[in-house]
């Protein structure tokens, strides 16, 4: 029995191909997208791994200098007479003297010490003889392949300059080029210092702890060092990281949505059309959890081909992700070669899990109608779509639930990514659930306009969109919800990108930068512009970053010039902050270090000075797009007095005629031809930040572009499986003398209604969408505000998009129209 | 004569505010042919699909044997039609996807019968109607009168003591109409199953036991 | 005993090069133990050529020692070691054992030329290992610093041998025997800190201090030993803590820029102090065919500082018992029956426990030992320490 019936069902999709082609495609796209984002992001979260294991070994915490460097001594001392297990490092750049003048890192181990680490993927170890070498041969150093060239010939000379002038190294072996980040040479610890100019100084120390000699040693620290945990220092990059990887499995969910929206319209449709095989069935005494199994049979079928295609479509799909998420991935400081990840089994089953499981989760419903067709129903002549109206009360009360849940989660405190993205979720399955009547209540109100437009055609088709409701509904919501999606990261993108050009705009006071390369306290480059008649005022900033109990900070230390600070303040205590910074002991900190923190203005933050921790008062809290986070800025004066630092690294040109820029780059190129100074215009600086946040949404627009493309095959199954059942009504349409012609303009005319109403209907949804992710989502993701705008653009791409994919569902069936057998459609019943 | 096995007492039905019927009182022998006459809504449907416990009556009682099936809750009265009724449509209500033969064998296969037993079931049915040449086919490949002889077949497959037949002969023309009520007739009284139909044909209430009238929502015998 | 000959053949069996050496203290490169030994023995030629490294001084004269200046280290040579182990017991009897080992090694005759503080031509190697008899346990750890800032380095004057916090140094002392040694090592919750006071004066092993490796001149190295150190002090275990300990203690020191015979596996080293008063010492050099290399040798010492010097012939050692390590499944004969007919000496020794075994850059064995006489009628016994190396395979 249970055989016949799904016997039946197979030989009902077998009549009918396309229907299940689509469920199966339904599914297959949403877990792709969804494989393919979670493949995508395993391989990042690996990659990200391998690179932090890289830099950080084994290491457990680091002694790190609040400034520059350490004494060499604090390593003996507090180190290796202890008995600690630590690792000196002596850092610097070099640029090579190969005519490209490229900077490179240089790194100073001490191979010994170094060995301590050697459990973890750590600094580039070659063969043992080449580290020996390290040691006992000066000026001898490892260096990655790609700086070798063709050349394999070893030993060889490399050229370089350094901070002491220039240098011969004597390139004795290779580093493995699995040893990830970026390019660096590997020298000894004597080397190191010796080119860096950095005798009897190191950089840090890294170190192996347990959690009581790194208690003692917090204890023990010098003036001048802070003890950082290791776990913890990448703690702001971990989070902006996870933040931006929530998003994207969250796009990756919405698309899965989306499929399931699709096999919900699949299912109910194909029930639909049985609704008569049902109804007799249960008039002849079938149970009905009897026909519950049998669906669901079929569902389990659907849900297992779609997911195991989508499965395979995703890791195809996760590798043009993985390339899009390099990118970006770059721009959050974090550059590693990402290969995909294995085939990992977990992964598949996950994957094919989620399939399956959100296959039958949208089939619930479907099922659940089935097995209420009423048994009396057999022996009408036409089975009532009655079900559709009593719907839609119920699912107003179900709507109105899921919103306040919705609207609950979002306000939740605490700041939760996930479970603001549930709530997010929430308000858009709301949104979904009022969308039929709205949008049928949309095409009511189009109907005298369409018949004005054509007599003929416009009323009739408006009310076979109305007599075909129940089965366009869910198509419809889904069309509506992917495109509200569309226009509400569109909007998103699109107010981000205008903030921070804004906040470029404000923020970049000068004409022109200078970045001096190494730190000065040479006063002659100053000298030299002040005197420039061109030149009408010039800001100085000193940039360190500082390790803090925060974590690592970005302290700039500012000279205004003329034209002032160019902060965008966000909260302050007074009218102008600016002013309690130049005078006074405050600071400013930026927004994303505030969110963290949970620090308002008025309130203190702890910097460690040469003379111990002490409490600064924050003036304000300052926007700043700067994906390094953590951001302090003071004036100079102020930072002079607690930091015996007197050098400068980046000065800011502010000329009296902004046309001159160009010449005037051209005047400071020629003059320090010399110098390790580097010169960037405003205008270059900015359209260097524009240029990688569009690389940095390149992945959003694509995940976007294919929720959109997995909502137009929605949109296209239900449109054309309603279409095409009705071959019947179209024969009879022109039996009474329609021309073929005519009927397919009927047709397209009403899928095209679909469509618009569909796309008018996501534009409310999509703004309050982009609120949602700008307000709320963005703001814990990065602890980012922004100004939303609302550009026409996007709200038009969205109608345009919906209408067009409505009206291309229409082409199917109307073409069908011309060359129907008119005598079999209307003999057929 | 088989004692009376149904029996309705004071049936009532509503559907919003019109009264379909009445206070009907009935009582159906086993093996007997009612035609149930009467205009177009006149509950005449209505009455066999409660009957048919299809549906259920405001109030009255409809007793099967022993059982007020009118009571009993949805599996119970799922039950009763699978093992009881027979069921022939006027729109034949085959199942396309399922052959002529699958058809027939659905209600053996709802009420457990074994393989050996729903083969030997069938084919005697197929003969029986004369079918016997479309076993494999499909029934929308079949003519009107075709389909409604396999759904005659089907109706009568498992031997159900109680046959409805709400208008057999709606979609067929006279000829057709003629040799399916003689075949559906002539198979009921054979099992000794009641035979209940709906018609607005004269050849039906020429062959009934009893032709039963509703007129304003009551029962008329003539 | 031939502990240069050992260290060489250890880095041998790791190395094709001079300066793999080392890989196998820094331990950057898989030391493969279960690699034939004779496979791989181009090292050994390379350094038995040793024309790189002929700017090393090599010990080819007999030397004239001077002491304290020779409990200083000799950084003109290429290897050197200063290697103390000892049986300990608390009050109560509980007994432990302990290793601590300092070994140098040039890197190159001349320091590079550099402003860089940092800058050496010579690494250490250190090694320290505790027994703890009572809950059969074995601590072991190892050290490795450059020669440069203070991190670990050596006297050139006196007793002073450093590797970050362990180290061994000569203080002052008002007992008999002139300066005491203080010995302190810390790892883990493990240490010790331990005073050491010479009983005797140093014995000269091989020819009056010059022992040979090989039939080359300048194969060979200078090698002497403190055989009986008294000693007191504490120990600590991960969780017990400063138990107070005294005990026997022996120092080996050697030096030496040599290298062993190609046929020569690995080595079996025994030190005793015997209950007669009798010190003996005694290396069984072990050629691939399992026998004894003619270049073994070693001495027996009395109180009154008369040295008996002992040749292959002169000793018999004869394999009781084998025992497998759990952790490395290398099977090390552990029980031996050492007889020196000349001198009345027959005498079976036992570890006080199996699990000595050091898995570290370097594996072998090494463990405290006790000896007792074959002849029951024989009352001669006696504790020590032995090193079985080379059993990789």
């Amino acid at each position: 029995m249970r055989l016949t019936l799904l016997l039946a069902s197979l030989r009902f999709y077998l009549r009918h191909p396309w229907q299940a082609s689509l469920a199966i495609i339904g599914i297959a796209l949403g877990v792709a997208v969804f494989v393919g984002v979670d493949v995508a992001n395993t391989s990042a979260q690996q990659a990200f791994d391998r690179s932090a294991d890289f830099v950080r070994g084994a290491t457990t915490h680091r002694l790190l200098p609040a400034l520059a460097d350490l004494d060499e001594s604090v390593y003996r001392d507090l180190i290796a007479l202890n008995g600690f297990t630590g690792a000196p490092i002596v850092e610097t750049n070099v640029s090579l003297s190969d005519g490209t003048g490229r900077r490179i890192s240089l790194l100073g181990i001490d191979p010994f010490e170094e060995a301590g680490f050697r459990d973890a993927t750590r600094v580039a170890i070659g063969s043992a003889d080449s580290m020996l070498d390290l040691i006992s041969t000066p000026s001898a150093a490892l260096v990655p392949v790609s700086l070798l060239g063709d050349d394999p010939v070893l030993p060889r000379d490399l050229r370089l300059r350094t901070e002491t002038g220039e240098a011969v190294l004597q390139v004795i072996g290779v580093l493995p080029s699995n040893v990830g980040a970026e390019a660096t040479i590997v020298a000894d610890i004597s080397t190191a210092q010796e080119l860096a100019g950095m005798l009897g100084r190191i950089s840090r120390i890294d170190l192996m702890l347990n959690e009581a000699e790194a208690t003692w040693l917090a204890t023990q620290l010098p003036d001048g060092t802070v003890l950082v945990d290791a776990g913890n220092e990448n703690r702001t990059f971990t989070e902006l990281s996870n933040a931006f990887r929530t998003n994207i499995i969250a796009l990756g969910l919405l698309a899965l949505a989306v499929g399931m929206f699709m096999v919900y319209s699949t299912m109910s449709f194909s029930i639909l059309q049985r609704s008569r095989m049902f109804a007799v069935l249960r008039a002849m005494g079938t149970h009905p959890h009897e026909l519950t199994y049998s669906i669901f049979i079929e569902v389990l079928i659907f849900g297992s081909a779609g997911a195991l295609l989508g499965v395979a479509l995703g890791y195809a799909l996760a590798r043009l992700l993985v390339d899009l998420m390099l990118l970006t991935v770059e721009d959050f400081a974090f550059r590693n070669a990402v290969g995909i990840s294995g085939l990992s089994p977990w992964l598949l089953v996950k994957g094919a899990a989620l399939g399956i499981f959100a296959t039958c989760l949208a089939a619930i419903e479907p099922i659940r109608r089935a097995t209420r067709i009423d048994p009396a129903a057999a022996m009408s002549r036409t089975i009532i779509e009655r079900s559709s109206l009593a719907r839609t009360r119920g699912s107003s009360i179900a709507a109105v639930i899921v919103l306040l849940i919705g609207l609950v989660l979002l306000a939740v405190p605490g700041g939760n990514l996930v479970v603001a993205f549930t709530g997010l979720f929430c308000i858009l399955a709301a949104a979904a659930l009022v969308t039929p009547a709205v949008s049928f209540w949309f095409v009511r109100l189009l109907e005298p306009l369409l018949k004005l437009a054509s007599p003929q055609l416009g009323s009739l088709a408006a009310r076979n969109v109305l007599a075909q409701r129940s089965r366009i509904a869910v198509a419809g919501s889904a069309l509506s919800l992917a495109v509200a999606t569309v226009i509400g990261v569109g909007i998103m993108v699109g107010s981000f990108r205008s903030s921070l050009s804004d906040w470029l705009d404000s923020t970049l006071t000068s004409d022109l930068y200078l970045n001096l390369g190494t730190p000065t306290e040479d006063s002659a480059i100053i000298d030299r512009l002040t005197a420039d008649n061109r030149v009408s005022g010039l800001s100085q900033t000193r940039f360190v970053d500082m390790a803090t109990e925060y974590g690592n900070v970005a302290l700039r230390a500012f000279v205004p010039g003329p034209r002032g600070w160019g902060l965008q303040i966000i909260d302050a205590e007074t009218a102008m902050p600016e002013d309690q910074l130049a005078t006074g002991d405050l600071v400013a900190i930026s927004e994303p270090f505030a969110y963290r923190n949970n620090i308002r203005a008025g309130e203190r933050v702890s910097l460690p000075t040469e003379a111990g921790s002490r409490n600064f008062e924050v003036a304000a809290i300052y926007r700043d797009y700067n994906t390094a986070g953590a951001g302090i800025l003071m004036h100079l004066g102020t930072y002079r007095q607690y930091w015996t630092d007197h050098a400068i690294d980046g000065i800011g040109i502010e000329l009296h005629e902004a046309a001159a820029t160009e010449s005037f780059t051209q005047y400071l190129r020629d003059s320090l031809a010399t110098s390790n100074v580097r010169i960037t215009s405003t205008i270059g600086i900015k359209a260097i930040s524009m240029r990688i946040f569009d690389r940095t949404f390149r992945i959003t627009e694509v995940l976007r572009l294919l929720a959109g493309i997995v909502a137009f095959l929605g949109i296209l199954s239900a449109l054309m499986a309603v279409q095409l059942e009705r071959q019947h009504e179209f024969a009879i349409l022109r039996s009474l003398g329609f021309a073929p012609k005519t009927l397919a303009a009927l047709i397209i005319t009403e899928t095209g209604i679909v469509g618009f109403v569909a796309g008018l209907v996501a534009i409310p949804i999509g703004i309050v969408l982009s609120g949602l992710l700008i307000f709320i989502i963005n703001v814990r993701s990065f602890g980012w505000t922004m100004n939303m705008i609302v550009q026409p653009a996007p709200l038009i791409l969205g109608l345009l998009m919906a209408t067009l994919a409505a009206l291309l569902a229409g082409v199917i069936p109307s073409m069908r129209s011309y060359r129907s057998d008119l005598s079999a459609a209307l003999h057929h019943e | 004569m088989p004692a009376s096995h149904i029996h309705l007492e004071r049936i009532c039905k509503r559907y919003r505010e019109r009264q379909v019927l009445n206070e009907i009182d009935i009582t159906i022998r086993a093996g007997e042919l009612i035609a149930f006459v009467g205009r177009s809504g006149s509950g005449k449907s209505t009455l066999l699909r409660i009957i048919g416990a299809l549906e259920r009556p405001d109030s009255g009682t409809l007793t099967y044997r022993t059982k007020n099936i009118a009571a009993l809750d949805e599996n119970a009265r799922s039950m009763f039609r699978r093992k009881s009724v027979g069921f022939v449509f006027q729109s034949f209500n085959l199942i396309n996807t399922l052959s002529v033969a699958e058809n027939i064998a659905l209600p053996l296969q709802l009420n457990l019968f074994n393989q050996a037993d729903i083969r030997r079931r069938v084919s005697e049915l197929l003969e029986q109607l004369n079918i016997a040449q479309y076993a494999d086919q499909f029934p929308d490949e079949l003519s009107g009168g075709e389909q409604q002889r396999v759904a005659i077949a089907r109706a009568l497959a498992h031997k159900p003591q109680i046959v409805i037949a709400d208008e057999p002969t709606g979609n067929l023309d006279l000829e057709t109409a003629r040799t399916v009520l003689s075949v559906l007739g002539s198979v009921c009284r054979e099992q000794g199953a009641s035979l209940l139909v709906a018609t607005h044909s004269d050849e039906v209430t020429g062959m009934a036991d009893r032709v039963v009238r509703i007129v304003d929502s009551r029962l008329q015998t003539l | 005993m031939s502990k240069l000959s050992r260290t060489m053949r250890t880095f041998c069996y790791c190395g094709t090069h001079a300066l793999a050496v080392l890989s196998v203290l820094v331990g950057l490169q898989a030391c493969e133990p279960s690699r034939p030994p004779a496979s791989n023995n181009t090292g050994i030629r390379f350094l038995v050529q040793g024309d790189e490294h002929s700017e090393f001084a090599r010990a080819s004269q007999p030397h004239l020692f001077e002491f304290p200046r020779d409990h200083g280290a000799h950084p003109q040579f290429r290897t050197e070691w200063w290697y103390f182990t000892g049986n300990l017991e608390t009050e109560s009897g509980r007994h432990f054992g302990f290793e601590l080992t300092f070994f140098r090694y040039g890197l190159s005759a001349a320091i590079p030329v550099g402003e860089s503080r940092w800058r050496t031509n010579q690494a250490w190697l250190a090694h320290f290992a505790v027994t703890d008899t009572k809950n059969n346990t074995f601590y072991a750890y190892e050290r490795l610093a450059r020669n440069a800032l203070g991190i670990a380095g050596a006297q050139t004057d006196q007793l002073g041998v450093q590797v970050e916090n362990w180290y061994a140094r000569s203080e002052t002392s008002n007992e008999p025997g002139g300066a005491s040694i203080a010995l302190a090592a810390n790892a883990e919750g493990t240490a010790i800190e331990l005073r050491l006071q010479p009983q005797r004066g140093p014995v000269l092993q091989g020819d009056g201090g010059l022992d040979p490796k090989g039939p080359e001149p300048g194969n060979a190295s200078y090698y002497y030993s403190l055989p009986r150190l008294s000693v007191s002090g504490n120990i600590s275990l991960p969780n017990e803590e400063g138990l107070a300990v005294k005990g026997w203690a022996w120092l080996d020191r050697e030096w030496g820029t040599s290298a062993l015979s190609e046929r020569v596996t690995g080595w079996d080293w025994l030190s005793l102090q015997l209950s007669d008063g009798r010190d003996l010492m005694f290396y069984r050099l072990r050629n691939d065919d399992g026998t004894a290399n003619e270049y073994s040798g070693g001495s027996v010492s009395s109180a009154d500082g008369q040295v008996t010097r002992l040749s292959r012939e002169d000793v018999n050692m004869q394999i009781m018992r084998q025992w497998r390590s759990p952790i490395s499944n290398i099977q090390y004969p552990v029980d031996w029956r050492v007889s020196i007919e000349s001198l009345g000496i027959d005498l079976l020794v036992e570890p006080r426990q199996d699990n000595q075994e050091l898995n570290l850059g370097l594996r072998y064995w090494e463990g405290a030992v006790t000896a007792s006489s074959v002849e029951t009628s024989a009352s001669l016994t006696g504790i020590g320490y032995l090193e079985l190396a080379g059993y990789n395979d």
